[in-house]
């Protein structure tokens, strides 16, 4: 039997694996599921949610049929790649309720044509750009009489209770995630709910009861079969999916306020250097053309939008409620190259690390991508004062990456590094435009350096000498 | 001295009910009660004894196909019938209907056969 590269993450699902083929991407699928995907293939709800890509875009790969049959499957379809998988710990609050909308809005359509999604995991969701799409279409199968949502449970762990968690509590899911594959559990959600939550929509039934209902344990119960029985029918799963999509439309969270919001606008030396910053950032990629560029600290994706114009952004930032208002924007954003952008929750000291089983299943950002350019405009200085990096890590870690670095340099002299140091003890003796050069020296090479017109602030497009 | 064979007097506790009864929760108990909405002749007491049973299991087995590789969760089976709209109810209350009974005293056996099944 082949040993074909499957997809690390893709294991659970026994009738159909995930695999990379010369830089393509395919689903190997057993006979069943290639059943089911040719009938898909001919059911107008997915194939018009495929045109309007919700769906992933799949067709059949015959030619790799002998390939997947000495792997023990029986056939392949072929899938349009993902520019760059995210996983739910790096979405903001709208993005996380933008894919579970669009799980919702899937699971109607596919219930009114006897389908069903078999399960229920944000994973199976990507962002191309700010736009959500399915991309397990294996998860597509056909209702059976009397059947119940097997995803219902998966859900609410990985979607509904993460969004209440932020929109009731104020409280960033990203870390409950991050923290447990399985999302968070009914009867432990529904320990953190007040008597004023247990009034909101949804909370009586979805989360108490549920958490009373499971919290006997894991125990296999044939509930199903009575169910089935008892006249279990698809109207009631479809009652309690539109029901979900009026609790998950009516969760809105108020973004506390955020420095970072109106960081270019509140400070006039920031907003006076950005058209010099600008015409730097278009060079560095008029030359390089890069097909991924991350933007360090992106805050509005000013500089992210030049980038898109030429490629890929992964626009990072490790401020929710940042990322989540330039989600919004980009959304609203008609220019194509707006749609390239992918924002992010990521602090580059704490970034998604690689999670599941081992340590596979969930690969950490970087090895999920690899930028030829890195924007840190003015974020060196809150690595090494707010995180307490050593400059010296810091540009052996952008060396690592083997891409091009336009940096902004910013002196400890400069008013908001100064910010940074006034309720702290200042032992970031690194932090010196002179020891940043030498550091610099035998990892980089510059190739163009330019003073701002703020003093103390200067830029510089490196290149790294391993490349 | 018992014969190989003999029928066994089942003992009272299997004879009533075929698991440990155990107390419910009170607030699962109005939990149910708040959900079904009719307060009307409910007797809460047979309710939440049956609410147990079913999260306990049931003896019924069909062969239905399952897609899904992951654990449904028993409970939240059970809550996607109740959440599941008006009709939902019914399947859940046929459900417990079902449970209940079982939870009735299987026939009790005659006396005077088990005597003679001792002395053959």
């Amino acid at each position: 039997m082949l040993d074909l590269a499957f997809q690390p993450g893709s294991f659970r699902d026994r009738s159909c694996r995930v695999f990379q083929w010369h830089g393509e991407v395919y689903r190997a699928l057993n006979a069943e599921s290639a059943g089911y995907h040719s009938q898909l293939l001919r059911m107008p709800f997915f194939t018009e949610a495929m045109a309007r890509g919700e769906i992933i875009e799949s067709s059949p790969a015959a030619d790799l049929i002998p390939l997947v049959q000495s792997a023990g499957f029986d056939s392949a379809v072929r899938h349009v790649r993902v520019p760059l998988i995210s996983w739910p710990w790096e979405w903001s609050f709208s993005m996380l309720r933008d894919a579970a909308l669009l799980h919702l809005r899937l699971m109607r359509q596919a219930l009114a044509s006897g389908w069903i999604l078999c399960d229920a995991t944000p994973c199976n969701i990507q962002f191309i750009g700010a736009r959500p799409v399915h991309i397990d279409t294996g998860s597509f199968v056909p209702l059976t009489q009397g059947g119940a949502w097997d995803g219902y449970r998966q859900f609410c762990q990985q979607f509904l209770y993460p969004l209440m968690l932020q929109a009731w509590k104020g409280v960033d899911f990203q870390p409950w995630l991050r923290g447990r594959l399985d999302g968070i559990l009914p009867e432990q959600f529904s320990r953190l709910l007040s008597l004023r939550d247990l009034f909101r929509r949804g909370a009586f039934s979805h989360v108490w009861l549920h958490g009373l209902l499971t919290s006997r344990g894991p125990v296999q119960r044939p509930i199903r079969e009575s169910l089935a029985t008892g006249g279990f029918s698809t109207e009631m799963i479809l009652h309690n999916v539109q029901g979900l999509e009026r609790i998950v439309r009516g969760l809105k969270w108020r973004a506390p306020r955020s420095a970072w919001l109106n960081y270019v606008s509140s400070e006039p030396h920031v907003q006076a250097d950005q058209p010099a910053k600008a015409a730097f950032v278009r060079a560095a990629c008029e030359f390089l053309q890069p097909r991924l560029t991350w933007d360090l600290g992106c805050n509005r994706g000013f500089y992210s939008r030049i980038a898109a114009e030429y490629g890929r952004v992964a626009a990072l930032d490790a401020d929710q409620p940042t990322i989540d208002r330039l989600y919004g924007e980009l959304k609203q954003d008609s220019v194509g190259s707006a749609r390239r952008i992918l924002p992010l929750v990521h602090h580059v000291a704490d970034p998604a690390p690689d999670l599941g089983w081992r340590g596979r299943e969930r690969e950490s950002f970087e090895k999920r991508s690899r930028p030829q350019l890195i924007l840190a405009l003015a974020v060196l200085h809150h690595l090494v004062i707010g995180s307490g990096l050593r400059l010296d890590d810091i540009l052996e870690w952008l060396q690592e990456q083997n891409a091009h670095v336009v940096l902004e340099w910013v002196d400890r002299e400069d008013p908001l590094v100064q910010r940074l140091l006034q309720n702290r003890r200042d032992v970031f003796s690194d932090l010196q435009h002179d020891i940043f050069l030498k550091l610099l020296s035998g990892r980089f090479r510059i190739l163009r350096s330019q003073q701002l017109q703020s003093a103390g602030r200067r830029l510089y497009w490196l290149e790294p000498i391993n490349s | 001295m018992r014969a190989v064979g003999d029928v066994r007097q089942p003992d009272r506790e299997s004879e009533k009910f075929h698991f440990s009864p155990k107390p419910l929760p009170v607030h699962f108990v109005k939990g149910v009660c708040l959900l079904n909405c009719s307060p009307v002749d409910f007797n809460l007491k047979s309710m939440a004894t049956v609410c147990f049973k079913a999260s306990a299991g049931s003896p019924e087995m069909l062969n239905l196909p399952v897609f899904a590789y992951l654990d449904p969760g028993a409970g939240s089976l059970l809550l996607q019938a109740l959440v599941g709209g008006f009709a939902g109810l019914f399947v859940v209350g046929r459900h417990f209907f079902r449970m209940l009974r079982m939870l009735r005293p299987s026939q009790p056996q005659v006396e005077g056969s088990q005597v003679a099944a001792e002395h053959a």
